[in-house]
């Protein structure tokens, strides 16, 4: 049977030399090493204690006319849902 | 990094910039993650409004410290210009970083590090820059050898065990060539070591965790595998999510080591109780999908594959959701099904916005498809 999710473990078992390259775009979950994914993780504590940043989502231009109109630095994180 | 950024600590951070997110998987964000050459999540950026150009960039996640250092040198890259050679060289690297010219920007941080005073302050980040720069342009051996010439003397910290995990993933891109052996030897006790310094970023200590079991696979170790497996699913249970993010990173982390451990089924009821959790949140029902699937309970996977598409939000997402429920069709001696499911993702695929990642997928659906059809 030919799997679809040919997983990078089976084979890195089969050629029992190298194991996945880092580095590579975002890829299907199957296919890619953990580096690759979100890392929305909570690696700071709990998110009770609110920073009271504001975010702009999805709308580049408003926020880079905001930031020019401010006179301030752009803060951009492009991350993944998955 | 939202929970990062929701820290109270970068309270002080709040009305001096403007605070951006970008969905990778949004075709209306197409645009800046072409334009700014955005190949990895998370990339994160300080940007320059007025010309576009990147004075910060980062690709992988910060620490709480690592962001405070990160907006400092953003925001002072925006005021103005650097002017010690080292730095200004720095702010070249980072521009190039932030802009997708990678392999340049490995060129600067060298030569930043060649200008730099062994007491540089960004020293130690210079190196971690370099290195992902090098893994990320596919040049293993000149990573690998960077990180394990510079980590045994670094102090033990997050830009640390960014170098080792850097290095060490090369190291096993290499295989058995004597160049990759080497480092390896140098850098599996550095990464065993990361795992101890408490400052590392969660992201980075699982990834430690995930490339000391691929070492030990390549070795063909499997008690070793087993026992950084254990250890990485048990560091995942104590943890109580705070939110859905938190809640499926680790889910993701879950399933990384459950599927390096050949063990799926047992992460299926922590999935199954992530998807109670969140039940319009595609990403719990799809690695649910994948587990059962992989577990050979084919028509729980194909529950799971309906559910996840009725709230999926992007094509990438929709085209794995997608070869998840063909994998779990051939799986159930129905390849025409597959088949067809296929040809869905596949249209799926063309929609996707990045470039690269829609030329990859419609490549590996493509030849999905021929070889699904040569089982009718």
């Amino acid at each position: 049977m030919n799997r679809l999710v040919n997983s990078l473990v089976q084979f890195a078992l089969l050629c029992a030399l190298a194991w996945p390259v880092l580095g590579a775009a975002p890829g299907h979950p199957h296919l890619v090493p953990y580096q690759h994914r979100s890392t929305r993780t909570g690696d700071v504590g709990p998110t009770a204690a609110r920073s009271g940043l504001s975010i702009i989502n999805d709308d580049y231009q408003r926020a880079r006319a905001e930031a020019n109109k401010r006179k301030l630095p752009l803060f951009v994180e492009v991350w993944a849902p998955w | 990094m939202r929970a990062t950024l929701a820290s109270a600590a970068l309270a002080r951070y709040a009305g001096r910039f403007v605070w951006l997110e970008l969905d990778f998987d949004k075709p209306v964000n197409e645009a800046f993650i072409k334009g700014h050459g955005v190949t990895f999540t998370p990339t994160v950026l300080v940007l320059d409004p007025a010309d576009e150009r990147a004075t910060a960039a980062k690709l992988g996640g910060l620490t709480l410290s690592e962001v405070g250092q990160f907006l400092e040198r953003g925001e002072h890259g925006v005021k103005e210009r650097a002017s010690k050679p080292a730095d200004a060289a720095l702010a070249r690297a980072d521009e190039m970083m932030g802009s997708g010219r990678l392999t340049d920007a490995g060129a600067a941080y060298r030569e930043a590090l060649r200008l730099a005073g062994p007491d540089w302050p960004e020293r130690n980040q210079g190196v971690a820059s370099l290195t992902k720069a090098l893994a990320m342009t596919r040049d293993s051996q000149g990573c690998a050898e960077t990180a394990a010439a510079a980590a045994v003397t670094m102090p033990r910290g997050p830009a640390f065990a960014t170098t080792v995990l850097n290095g060490y993933g090369c190291a096993g891109a290499g295989g058995a060539t004597p160049w990759a052996e080497a480092a390896r030897k140098t850098l599996e006790p550095l990464a065993i070591e990361a795992l101890g310094v408490s400052t590392v970023s969660r992201d980075n200590h699982f990834q430690l965790l995930q490339q000391l079991m691929y070492g030990a696979m390549s070795r063909g170790d499997s008690t070793q595998v087993s026992r950084w497996g254990e250890r990485w699913l048990s560091e995942i249970d104590a943890i109580a999510p705070a939110d859905d993010d938190e809640r499926s990173a680790l889910d993701i982390a879950r399933v990384d080591a459950a599927r390096l451990m050949n063990e799926p089924a047992r992460v299926i009821p922590a999935l199954i109780a992530s998807e109670r959790a969140m039940p319009t949140n595609y990403n719990a029902s799809m690695r649910l999908a994948e587990m059962a699937a992989e577990a050979e309970r084919y028509d729980e996977a194909l529950e799971a594959c309906e559910r996840a598409l009725a709230h999926v939000t992007g094509p990438t997402a929709r085209c794995w959701i997608l070869e998840t429920k063909a994998n779990a069709l051939v799986g159930k001696g129905d390849p025409a099904a597959a088949r067809k499911v296929l040809e869905e993702a596949l249209e799926s695929a063309r929609t996707i916005g990045n470039e690269r990642t829609r030329d990859r997928q419609v490549r590996q659906l493509t030849r999905a498809i021929a070889e699904t059809g040569n089982k009718l």
